[in-house]
């Protein structure tokens, strides 16, 4: 098989998955790369991950209590054993845009009936994914709506809607903001079963029809008595909004943008591709798969190899799937999704509304290290499978010198294109103890600690 | 309603016993139960991982196995002792799951992390253990569901292993049956196990969706329930319990509920959790804070509170004529009496 073929295919399952082994992009690029951006599109035809299997070995992640990584772990597991790995990955995209932190939510399972309602409609319309997101108990509490009402509005959920959920700074004034807040009066949660004697129970939304503003606004020139979805309508047809989400999407799955408060004065760093995206979102009436099928099809797409750092997320998932044997809800599944918030992105709960800064805002010395001594932990349990199948692969290629032993593991592990010099030093460290003869008994040991180095590159920390 | 009246028989609810609590009256996640002399019961608690940052086998809340008695009347539950926490050392527990009695009251308490099946006296002291990880004779791969029988043997169900094995109480192996799959007498990861007084094993195959009843020696002789949520149906089904009259109780984990089966296999009715009063040690953590009773007030429904919520287990109290459910992460037991001689009320009320 071509390498190119497997090189674009790892590509695209690191951006539109969580990488994948070489077995899966030999068969993946066997089928073809166009084939696998359908299956990818068409998630019902494959396997989610089993939430049973995790609460049958380990029930106290249901409604878990408020203490760091017991939500986490939820979501881990999910994204360690999801077969549908690009609806996995939408989800994670939807929770870096509509950042909700259970930090003030104090509730975790509130914070997941989030993420599993982007399961649930995050590849499907961004109308209707707006419209569940504005009746989200956790989304209402976030940003309190449950203190917007008719008597006295509040702005926050308003204001959020316009600057961080659709449109963007720069196009909407205040005065729409307080119409918009005014549209979402009574849009609230009902009072829950207080956690007590018994665990915790759930908010629903509720409609409280008599804490509405049933009166006339004027909300981007138009006027009318608004309620929510009306407001919703409006900022879906905003041409602003296509662009947007385009440049989300576009920063999530194809190169660094700047953060998103520079938006409003920084052009995007490939106006064409923008522009393509967000008339595809405009041309499907707001369907978010069809945009995704144009991205992944894109030659902007397919050039924009490693040149996107990777989120915590993405390092810490990747690499227990590249290195198996973690489907298993094992004791300690806690703190190991606590490795992503020593990276600096804590599951479901992002430093503020606004989200995570991503691209090199990822890398601090501190964060940096705790990649780096995470993955390398991971790559040296040579008994796992999926560092035994690189050791097979590499066994079959028989007895090694230096260079083949890093040119081989550098391949799997991709393949990577680590830079010239980056790759010299490797090959001298290898060779100072020879060629790798599989007959001696540290020959795994020795393929192990290869891949802790590679992991150590910086070209790993790029998807 | 509270009392069912179905095909000859009447389920009437009695009463709701437990509250969450890491130690003492209360319980963190009652997955298995076991009666014992004198009105006495054991609680498996499975507890749950709590604080990171630490080893995983340092820190998790209220792993261990209670003891309570829960009388015939209202408000009789008492906390009686409790032995067993949470750790990888000898008579510690990481994820406890079965606990049953020899005929001289020792507690066989199976951890299906730690492979091993843990032995306590009467007095809650740590006697020994046995078996280790692995899939041959006398080994585990996920120990749960335990039964020990009138002639003491101890009957293990080895989930991950997809078997049932047969031990003595020193844990000398003495036979298996089962094996992965979806046939008659085989299983796909099962969970509880119970026997009737006929001698019949029957053991909730998990992931079949079903509950098999087998011969002692592991011959099938018949199955109950199919995959779904409708009426007879279960999904992965926990544990089980048969009474007297040979009725089947079936724990419908994942449809948080217990359906019920005559021994010829028809479905009778299901069993949702009625538990409209806060039990006995529930009331006071409740009463204790003004802003829950306050919030209690402006809860439209509270019947999700009554509900089971994927209860693990299952037990028939043939002396009292009562079902026990551990209604798991709800962190109590909810009893139904199985009423005899019963007089409905006059039908044109």
């Amino acid at each position: 098989m071509a390498n190119q073929d497997i090189a674009l295919m790892a590509h695209l399952m690191r951006r539109a998955g969580f990488g994948a082994t070489r077995d899966e992009l030999e068969e993946r690029a066997a089928r073809g790369y166009e084939a696998t951006v359908e299956e990818l599109l068409n998630p019902a035809g494959q396997e989610p991950a089993d939430r049973l299997e995790l609460l049958r070995y380990q029930p106290g992640f249901w409604k878990p209590p408020t203490s760091a990584g017991m939500g986490g772990a939820v979501w881990l597991h999910d994204m360690v054993n999801t077969h549908r790995v690009l609806q996995e990955k939408m989800v994670l995209f939807w929770h870096h845009v509509f950042a909700t932190g259970y930090s003030k939510i104090d509730h975790y399972h509130e914070v997941f009936k989030q993420i599993d309602m982007f399961r649930d409609l995050g590849m499907g319309n961004y109308r209707e994914l707006l419209v569940e997101l504005a009746k989200n108990p956790a989304m209402i509490y976030w940003l309190d709506n449950c203190d917007n009402h008719a008597y006295a509005v509040n702005e926050n959920w308003g204001r959020e809607l316009l600057e961080l959920f659709s449109m963007g700074v720069g196009n909407y004034t205040e005065d729409d903001v307080r119409e918009c807040s005014r549209a979402f009066t009574g849009w609230t949660v009902s009072p829950m079963i207080p956690r007590s004697a018994y665990g915790r129970f759930d908010w629903e939304f509720e409609y409280q029809e008599e804490d509405h503003d049933d009166e006339e606004k004027t909300f981007l020139g138009h006027t009318g008595n608004f309620n929510g979805e009306d407001i919703i309508d409006i900022v879906c047809r905003h041409p602003a909004t296509a662009r947007f989400i385009a440049r989300h999407l576009y920063n999530f799955f194809v190169a660094d943008e700047p953060q998103v408060p520079a938006w409003s004065v920084t052009p995007p760093n490939d106006l064409a591709a923008i522009d393509l995206l967000a008339q595809t979102f405009i041309d499907s009436n707001y369907e978010i798969t069809p945009v995704l099928r144009v991205l992944f099809m894109s030659d902007f797409f397919k050039e924009a190899r490693f040149a996107k750092i990777k989120s915590p997320a993405e390092v810490v998932v990747g690499t227990l799937r590249l290195v198996g044997g973690y489907a298993f809800p094992a004791p300690g599944i806690g703190e190991l999704s606590r490795q992503a918030t020593y990276m600096g992105q804590e599951f479901m709960n992002p430093p503020s509304v606004e989200g995570w800064h991503t691209g090199s805002e990822w890398i601090n010395s501190g964060s940096l290290m705790k990649r780096i001594n995470f993955s390398a932990d991971m790559v040296a349990q040579t008994e796992q499978p999926g560092i035994q199948a690189i050791i097979n692969r590499l066994q079959a290629r028989g007895d090694l010198t230096a260079a083949e032993l890093v040119d081989g593991c550098l391949d799997l592990m991709g393949p990577l294109e680590a830079q010239p010099e980056n790759r010299q030093e490797l090959v001298n460290h290898a060779g100072e103890s020879g060629d790798l003869r599989w007959a001696d008994a540290n020959a795994a040991e020795r393929v192990g600690e290869m891949l802790q180095l590679i992991v150590s590159l910086r070209e790993y920390q790029y998807a | 309603m509270v009392t069912q009246i179905v095909a000859g028989r009447v389920y009437d609810y009695d009463r709701v016993v437990g509250r969450g609590a890491v130690s003492g009256a209360g319980f963190a996640l009652p997955v298995s139960m076991c009666l014992g002399e004198g009105d006495r019961i054991y609680v498996v608690d499975r507890g749950s991982e709590y604080i990171p940052g630490a080893p995983w086998n340092r820190v998790a809340h209220g792993s261990r196995v209670g003891v309570f008695t829960i009388g015939g009347e209202q408000e009789d539950e008492e906390w009686v002792s409790e032995f067993g926490k949470y750790g990888d050392a000898a008579g510690e527990l990481i994820w406890p799951a079965g606990v049953a009695l020899d005929s001289d009251g020792n507690a066989y308490v199976t951890d299906e992390w730690l492979n091993r099946v843990s032995v306590f006296d009467r007095a809650g002291n740590f006697v020994t253990h046995w078996g280790s990880e692995g899939s041959g004779p006398g080994q585990f791969s996920g120990p749960s569901g335990i039964l020990i029988d009138d002639q003491d043997t101890v009957y293990v169900v080895d989930g991950r292993n997809h078997r049932v094995q047969r031990l003595a109480t020193d844990g000398t192996y003495l036979g298996e049956f089962g094996g992965l799959g979806s046939g008659e007498g085989q299983f796909n990861a099962p969970w509880g196990l119970t026997q009737d007084a006929e001698g019949y094993l029957y053991v909730a195959d998990h992931k079949n969706n079903r509950v098999q009843k087998l011969t002692a020696a592991g011959e099938f002789v018949a199955q109950y329930g199919s995959y779904g949520e409708g009426r007879g149906q279960l999904n992965r089904p926990a544990d089980v319990a048969v009474d007297p009259d040979g009725d089947i109780y079936i724990c419908d984990w994942g449809n948080s509920r217990v359906q019920v089966f005559t021994q010829e296999g028809r479905f009778l009715t299901s069993l949702v959790g009625d538990a409209q009063e806060l039990s006995k040690w529930a009331r006071p953590v409740v009463n204790a804070s003004p802003q829950v009773l306050l919030r209690r007030r402006e809860v439209k429904n509270i019947e999700v509170e009554w509900r089971l919520a994927l209860p693990c287990a299952v037990e028939y109290d043939a002396a009292r004529g009562r079902l026990l459910i551990a209604d798991t992460h709800r962190n109590r037991i909810q009893i139904y009496n199985k009423v005899k001689g019963y007089v409905s009320a006059q039908r044109n009320l």
